[in-house]
């Protein structure tokens, strides 16, 4: 029988809805100050926002763009950006969120740069079948590899909200705030994102049987 | 069947604790009745925990470091720059930017609409739209008819043929015959201008 209770443990603790939101109100609020010291001419106060927020925005446009080199060079601009920017800040969504929306719109830049062959790539599993057995950690480490790649595959909007939901840690609500969306769209998205994901590791597996 | 639809595309927002806490409970309900359901919420919780372990490389403290110091480096460096000298001012300064650039637009094309010769058709059409004002000379004081009478005769001598000989004195009863004859000759000849 499928107990509620079995459910739980598989459960990701992560805080629920109303705890993250008051988390990023009270990051708003505590940015406010910040903000408006900067917009004074404290330019140290805009260090502490960087030092504050320069992680999860480096890791978010590494996720995005899996190369440490311009994963750096987005964060900077999108601190630079954001500084130019500051003024036009109206404290409508937290400072993260507003960080993120830059950061985001970067990385859409360098991708568009790089031009990625996006169709071709989605279609392309990768022939591992031919490989020797490896041991269990292997196997794992090999998978994860694989899934890392996988999600390069994912259509840009759908690899945008996995990575700000599971790597980014971002609610929906902030997500669809950070890309200019609505809820929906961005679960619709993420569902859409997941799906895909779950068929193409099972045509890998699949693929691997043979 | 329509229950399992629903419920589908509640696995996600419930394992990552955001559904409605209202439906929590349908949800959970239908997930310990449906075995296909239910296999579709273990497998995103093992793709939600593959997603989870999937690494990335961890950069040190000192990258960090580096990072915030040429950020703030950047910063001076355009805070040096005029223009950048402080985020509040840039929409100002962009606002005096645009501003400037209507008036200075304004004005030439103000200029060069009246420097622009017109042809005497527009001129016609012009003084139709705005024509002369009418003075109603009854009500005007002497002084103003003076004005008025100096302003007309100018423009009425302006337009008459110059006479080169007039005599001394200025005026017709002053003058002999013989002058009288060139005066009357000189108006025919003028008239004869003018009317060819």
């Amino acid at each position: 029988m499928f107990e509620a209770e079995s459910i739980l443990p598989f459960v990701r603790v992560t805080p629920n809805m109303t705890s993250l939101n008051s988390i990023s109100s009270i990051s708003s609020h505590e940015d406010r100050e910040e903000i408006e010291a900067v917009l004074a001419g404290d330019t140290s106060a805009f260090d502490r926002l960087v030092k504050k927020y320069q992680r999860k925005i480096y890791y978010l446009a590494l996720r995005m763009l899996g190369n440490t080199e311009d994963a750096d060079e987005v964060t900077q601009k999108t601190f630079l950006k954001g500084y130019r920017a500051l003024a036009g800040f109206r404290f409508e969504a937290s400072f993260k969120t507003w960080l993120t929306t830059i950061a985001i719109n970067l990385c859409r830049t360098e991708l568009s740069r790089r031009r990625y062959p996006q169709e071709e790539i989605s279609e392309h599993i990768p022939d591992l079948s031919g490989e020797e057995k490896r041991g269990e950690e292997e196997e794992h480490e090999h998978r994860l590899a694989h899934l890392k790649e996988v999600l390069e595959t994912l259509p840009a909007r759908q690899k945008e909200v996995v990575v700000l939901r599971i790597f980014h840690d971002m609610p929906f609500k902030e997500i669809a705030e950070a890309l200019k969306s609505n809820e929906t769209a961005v679960k619709v998205n993420f569902h859409h994102a997941m799906k895909g994901l779950r068929e193409r590791i099972q045509k890998r597996l699949h693929h691997e049987k043979m | 069947m329509k229950k399992c639809e629903e419920i589908s595309g509640q696995i996600w927002p419930f394992l990552l604790q955001e559904i409605d806490p209202l439906q929590v409970g349908a949800v959970e309900g239908h997930l310990q009745e449906c075995v296909s359901c239910k296999k579709e919420y273990e497998g995103a919780v093992q793709l939600l925990s593959q997603l989870n372990a999937v690494s990335q490389p961890e950069p040190s403290e000192l990258f960090f470091a580096r990072q915030a110091n040429q950020i703030q480096q950047k910063i001076q460096n355009e805070k040096s720059d005029w223009f950048h000298f402080n985020p509040r001012w840039r929409p100002a300064l962009a606002a005096a930017a645009v501003l400037a650039v209507f008036w200075v637009g304004g004005s030439l094309f103000q200029s060069l609409q009246y420097s622009t010769p017109t042809s005497v058709s527009d001129q016609a059409n012009r003084e139709k739209i705005n024509p002369p004002s009418q003075i109603n000379i009854e009500r005007l004081n002497a002084e103003q008819l003076n004005q008025i009478t100096e302003q007309l005769e100018k423009i009425v001598f302006q337009k008459l043929p110059v006479i080169e000989f007039f005599g001394d004195s200025g005026d017709v009863d002053d003058l002999n015959d013989q002058e009288l004859d060139h005066l009357i000759q000189d108006l025919e000849t003028t008239e004869f201008r003018r009317n060819s």
